[in-house]
């Protein structure tokens, strides 16, 4: 029951996030709110997993911050706009 | 020393294995073991300079046994102010960038300080420069763009740890 | 008493979470939201990842929680600096009613 409302609000977080993905003037708005996105969602999974009792989300969990946090750094390299350096 | 750096750097990173693991089945311990091996050789060089017996000094430990507790009251203190200027109605902050000097010297002091001032909302590290070193950050509510006084403000509480810790 | 403890852990990251993706949304420039992302990252997820795991008792999905939340607080620091940093370079300005900005004084 609790963690039902919890997801719930967290639902109403992402879309407030989604929504500043979408208007977002400049593309580093875009990253920024994409990146905090990745985090609630990791936080989700790992209730999902505490919920049904499966560690299986977790290994998600970690894949998908580990994989996220070399996304926005190739961005960021990407938009110093010197092109991607070794 | 570098006789001990590498299977330091082994076992750090078989420990790792292990935690994720968190298994004790032979044939996860020897895939691990082949691995950490591997990563191992690749790697050492990075890491674990300096010797052993200046590592484990007491006042070093001690240093990193406050550092957590300091670290966390200022956390808590950086939520309250963000959280407040967000649900003020008008949001009143004076965004900005400034300017500050510090006085560590060593290259993990100066990481850790620039990571634990982006950690703490409020304020982010944007660039660091290496001649005399200084960070320059955007800070949310800028009461004074005078070197000295932010450096009282903003790196203060982390950097008298940090030195203790890294020199 | 533990699923008590998980579920103070629980609602402090949930509030901060939503609180922090309000703030996502207000903030006027680059900088200020990424302000906002801290509150995101280190209250919201860092506080559910550890209630989420301690939920069920202590146990090896503790464990691995603990190296969830280790792993987001060590990378979050690097990737918003590296952004803040690219939009600084890439010429982004700040909000018109900013303040300071000695990095563009000092690039003069």
């Amino acid at each position: 029951m609790m963690i039902s409302i919890i997801l719930t609000i967290l639902f109403g977080a992402s879309l407030l996030c989604a929504l500043r993905a979408a208007l977002g003037p400049t593309a580093p708005d875009r990253v920024v709110a994409i990146e905090a996105l990745v985090a609630l969602m990791i936080g989700v999974l790992v209730l999902l997993g505490a919920y049904y009792n499966a560690s299986i989300y977790l290994d998600v969990a970690l894949v998908y911050a580990f994989l996220a946090f070399l996304g926005t750094l190739a961005i960021a390299k990407y938009l110093e706009g010197q092109g991607v350096e070794t | 020393m570098s006789s001990a750096r590498l299977p330091a750097t082994f076992l750090c990173l078989w420990a790792t294995w292990m935690i994720l693991t968190t298994s004790l089945d032979p044939q996860e311990l020897v895939v691990g073991a082949v691995v950490s091996a591997f990563i191992a050789v690749v790697s050492y060089e990075f890491l674990f300079h300096g010797g052993m017996r200046q590592k484990l000094h007491p006042k070093r430990l001690a240093y990193a046994m406050a550092y957590p507790f300091a670290y966390t009251w200022a956390e808590i203190k950086a939520h309250a102010k963000v959280i407040y200027y967000i649900l003020h109605p008008r949001m009143p902050i004076k965004p900005g960038i400034v300017r500050v000097p510090t006085e560590l010297r060593s290259d993990f002091g100066i990481t850790g300080l620039a990571n634990a001032i982006t950690m703490t909302p409020g304020t982010l590290s944007v660039d660091v420069v290496g001649e005399e070193p200084s960070l320059y950050v955007h800070w949310i509510n800028v009461d004074t763009t005078e070197p000295d006084q932010t450096n009282m403000k903003i790196a203060r509480p982390f950097e008298r740890f940090l030195r203790g810790i890294f020199g | 008493m533990i699923e008590i403890i998980a579920y103070v852990l629980l609602g402090i990251g949930t509030a901060c979470a939503i609180i922090g993706a309000i703030g996502i949304l207000r903030f006027p420039d680059v900088y200020n939201r990424i302000h906002a992302n801290t509150v995101v990252v280190v209250g919201g997820a860092i506080f559910l990842v550890l209630g989420a795991g301690i939920l069920g008792g202590i146990s090896a999905f503790t464990v691995k929680a603990v190296v969830i939340a280790l792993f987001l607080f060590l990378t979050s620091p690097v990737s918003s600096h590296a952004i803040a940093r690219a939009a600084h370079k890439s010429g982004i300005k700040l909000w018109p009613k900013s303040v300071a900005d000695k990095l563009e004084e000092e690039k003069r």
